[in-house]
């Protein structure tokens, strides 16, 4: 220790003092430079900090609804086919109280989180956890971004954030903390209308009269599933467990020509069979790629509406939701 | 470990603090030694024994030619060396190259062979410190230097992590040396470190990433685009090679300088060259004057007849091409270098440029700017080989080129994002162009402003990187070699 104390006092000091000095003075123009950029700077021309508050998906709106939310019968929980697939209306109508905290590109560690923050307070009876091969393949950078810029910090949150290593998450995270202190406006509301998008109260976004067209090039689905990913699938399944809330891992339809180009499907159904009851939804036959997509891994109203159904009618025949619960 | 991970983010620190506790030559040594072997299985462990292998042939050889009078003697054991590194080096890497031409010759002479190709993993780094070992042993050979009697210093000497994989390659009589002198702290050399990897970080992360998402794009789809766009392409291409290796050796003299070393410098702006044999002065200096010392002076260098000298230019530029990697497309990369050079050596002008360009001044005059940019287009076109896959595809690639879809706009999927690229490269060149007389972009810049100024130019620098650096990690080209 005393060799220690003296390298730092004497030949090294000056040598750490202006390092420290520099890594605080440097923090501080990076933080104005990227506040400066985030107010002022297109998109497009700030690539690694893509923060805009009220993004696509409709998050901002949801996780606003969530925070004043209590009490419900079900909670759904995933990516976009989740809150694009899942109208909790259809829900209503059989008499069941439910809330859709799905948000864009959100994969297992994000919904973890989630559930971390809302469980408690949501007190759902079921929670219908939407699965699909690329979640698992996802690192979560683009659901993180969209979950920074659409609500407030909290602990949680900054910590999954560190944890992506992630220039563009970082820089997001920075600008969503400066933000929140200097330019966030509590009232102003987000407009439900957005694009073709409508956001329903409970979570759901609604798409109407949009069809998937078969020309359209159709991606090939990454099926190589990242450990963190599997990590956090079975740490959502062990949080519940223990709070002994019942849950259901559900895979939601998409097109024929998009689940074609899937790698060996029934290995991931087998995958999901071994962590709890497991419905894959995309042998259902009345679903048209053309009729009821809006493009190739998402459903339309009418495609919404058709799956729900069969959800609701899955989940009641194998006793995850009870007909005398209904109000 | 990658330069820009977060892993050398935290074994950066903890090494420098380390190993300035350390009072000790020997203990400061023994650290350097297990943090590069740390530096390099994090990669590939399994490697390491290649390494020590080489490490110790060379110290036992080295020691051995210093004890033999007999000339006969130490020229076998020299010999010995040369065979068993280029012997480690040639089986790595060349070898299924070597399979593959002998079978196309057999086939070619109508007695088609079937030889066994193998399922090699080329060693990180392996032509870097081969070539290091080699120098060193030839140079106890030649009586320039005398050999190192402690193990752990050469070691360390061959395998210092900041140089360890892509460079610079340096020499036994410069670089050992240092391992053997006492070594104390000194802050300008420190802070000149960083401010030299902070302009490394910046090439690397910055400009050549930026620049391999669309050479990429390009590069693997030539058939799609018009000649405009491959020359775009090509362009992209010449910064992201200039930016991801000059970047690297940056950061690694940088880093060296942090623990008190001085390594050669390896890049010296090259782009800024008026013709192409002031670019081998400045391009890759620690492989250009490795191959001049040990190859092209041993074969007769600039004495002899004309002929003789021709050949020897050639000779040095096949080797140069062909040790960048066991393809057609590096031996024809260094051929189109050498017809470059040629009418620039037959007539004389091969030494015309030996000063800093636009020195004086802060512009470089319309003639500069002329020769500049012709040399420019030259690199660019012998970087097609050197990047494309074939020579078939290079070829390709050029006839692409030229061809009148050369008068049409690039075509790029983000042009937002393209042109932003363009303007780091122009950000970068006009660093480079007023920081040219030193050693790095950064060395002279704003040393005489006001040090919040300074540091603010600095901070600028870090944030440029962090709004615009491709988010993944991804390796340095020169790696691969």
């Amino acid at each position: 220790m005393k060799r220690l104390l003296s390298i730092f006092n004497f030949s090294m000091r000056p040598f750490l003092k202006n390092i420290i000095l520099f890594g605080l003075f440097a923090g501080i123009v990076y933080c104005i430079l990227l506040f400066i950029s985030g107010a002022l700077l297109p998109l497009m021309w700030r690539p690694n900090l893509p923060f805009v508050e009220h993004r696509s998906g409709h998050s901002y709106s949801r996780i606003a609804e969530a925070d004043q939310t209590g009490n419900i019968d079900v909670l759904i929980i995933g990516s976009s086919h989740a809150y694009r697939g899942v109208d909790t209306r259809n829900f209503e109508a059989e008499g069941y109280k439910a809330f859709n905290l799905g948000s864009s590109a959100q994969t297992p560690m994000q919904s973890n989180m989630l559930l971390e923050m809302y469980a408690e307070q949501l007190d759902p009876e079921l929670v219908v956890l939407e699965v699909f091969p690329s979640s698992l393949s996802m690192d979560g950078v683009e659901s993180s971004i969209d979950l920074l810029s659409s609500m407030p910090l909290r602990g949680q949150l900054i910590e999954l954030a560190l944890a992506q290593k992630n220039a563009q998450v970082y820089n997001t995270l920075l600008y969503a903390g400066m933000y929140g202190i200097l330019m966030h406006d509590e009232g102003k509301k987000e407009d439900p209308r957005k694009g073709g998008d409508m956001y329903i109260s409970g979570g759901y976004v609604e798409r109407k009269d949009a069809f998937f067209d078969p020309e359209n090039e159709v991606p090939q689905p990454d099926s190589t599933y990242r450990k963190e990913q599997l990590e956090s699938l079975d740490a959502i399944i062990e949080m519940l467990n223990n709070a002994n809330t019942e849950y259901v891992l559900v895979q939601a339809p998409v097109t024929d020509a998009f689940y074609e180009l899937y790698h060996n499907p029934d290995s991931f159904d087998m995958d999901m069979m071994e962590r709890g009851m497991y419905f894959n939804f995309n042998d259902l036959p009345s679903l048209r790629d053309t009729l009821h997509f809006y493009d190739y891994h998402h459903l339309n109203a009418a495609g919404v509406k058709e799956f729900n159904d069969a959800l609701i009618d899955s989940l009641l025949a194998h006793g995850l939701l009870y007909p005398k619960r209904q109000l | 470990m990658l330069f820009n991970s977060l892993d050398f983010a935290i074994f950066l620190p903890v090494v420098f603090a380390l190993y300035w506790l350390i009072r000790g030559l020997k203990g400061q040594n023994a650290l350097l030694l297990v943090s590069s072997y740390l530096f390099y299985g994090w990669w590939d462990y399994r490697f390491l024994a290649l390494i020590l292998l080489s490490t110790a042939i060379d110290y036992v050889i080295s020691n051995a030619i210093h004890g033999h009078v007999k000339q006969h003697s130490r020229k076998l054991l020299v010999g010995l060396s040369i065979a068993a590194n280029i012997g480690m080096l040639g089986f790595f890497k060349y070898y299924n190259f070597f399979i593959d031409n002998f079978q196309d010759a057999f086939s070619l002479l109508g007695e088609p062979v079937t030889l066994r190709y193998m399922d090699i993993i080329l060693p990180v780094g392996i032509s870097f410190y081969t070539f290091q070992t080699l120098s060193y042993t030839i140079d106890v050979y030649r009586k320039h230097l005398e050999p190192a009697k402690d193990f752990i210093a050469f070691a360390a000497f061959v395998s210092f992590f900041p140089q360890l994989v892509a460079g610079p390659i340096e020499r036994g009589q410069r670089f050992l040396p240092q391992f053997f002198a006492y070594r104390t702290f000194s802050y300008p050399m420190a802070v000149d470190g960083l401010r030299q990897m902070l302009w490394g970080f910046f090439k690397k992360m910055a400009i050549a990433d930026n620049c391999a998402v669309y050479a990429n794009a390009v590069f693997d789809n030539p058939d799609a685009h018009s000649g405009s766009t491959l020359a775009f392409g090509a362009v992209l291409f010449a910064f992201q090679i200039y930016g991801d290796f000059s970047g690297y050796s940056d950061i690694a003299i940088g880093t060296a300088r942090l623990f008190g070393f001085n390594l050669m410098q390896n890049f010296a702006f090259p782009y800024f060259s008026r013709d192409i044999a002031e670019f081998w002065r400045r391009w890759h200096i620690s492989l250009s004057t490795w191959f001049r010392d040990y190859v092209y002076i041993p074969l007769g260098g600039n004495r002899g007849g004309r002929w003789k000298i021709t050949r020897n230019v050639f000779i040095i530029f096949l080797v140069s091409g062909f040790w960048h990697g066991a393809n057609w497309t590096f031996i024809v990369w260094g051929l189109l270098h050498a017809l470059f050079f040629i009418p620039l050596l037959w007539t004389n002008r091969h030494k015309k440029y030996t000063d800093t360009p636009g020195i004086g001044r802060a512009l470089p005059s319309v003639r500069e700017v002329t020769a500049m940019l012709g040399t420019f287009l030259l690199t660019t076109l012998a970087w097609v080989f050197f990047r494309a896959a074939s020579v078939g595809d290079a070829l390709n690639y050029i006839d692409g080129i030229f061809d009148p879809s050369l008068l049409s706009m690039p075509v790029v999927v983000d042009p937002a994002v393209a042109l932003l690229t363009v303007l780091l490269i122009c950000f970068m060149t006009v660093v480079e162009w007023i920081g040219r007389t030193g050693n790095h972009g950064l060395e002279h810049l704003g040393l005489q402003w006001p040090r919040p100024l300074r540091w603010t130019m600095y901070a600028v620098v870090i944030f440029i990187t962090g709004l615009y650096m491709q988010t993944d990690e991804t390796p340095f080209i020169y790696f691969q070699f």
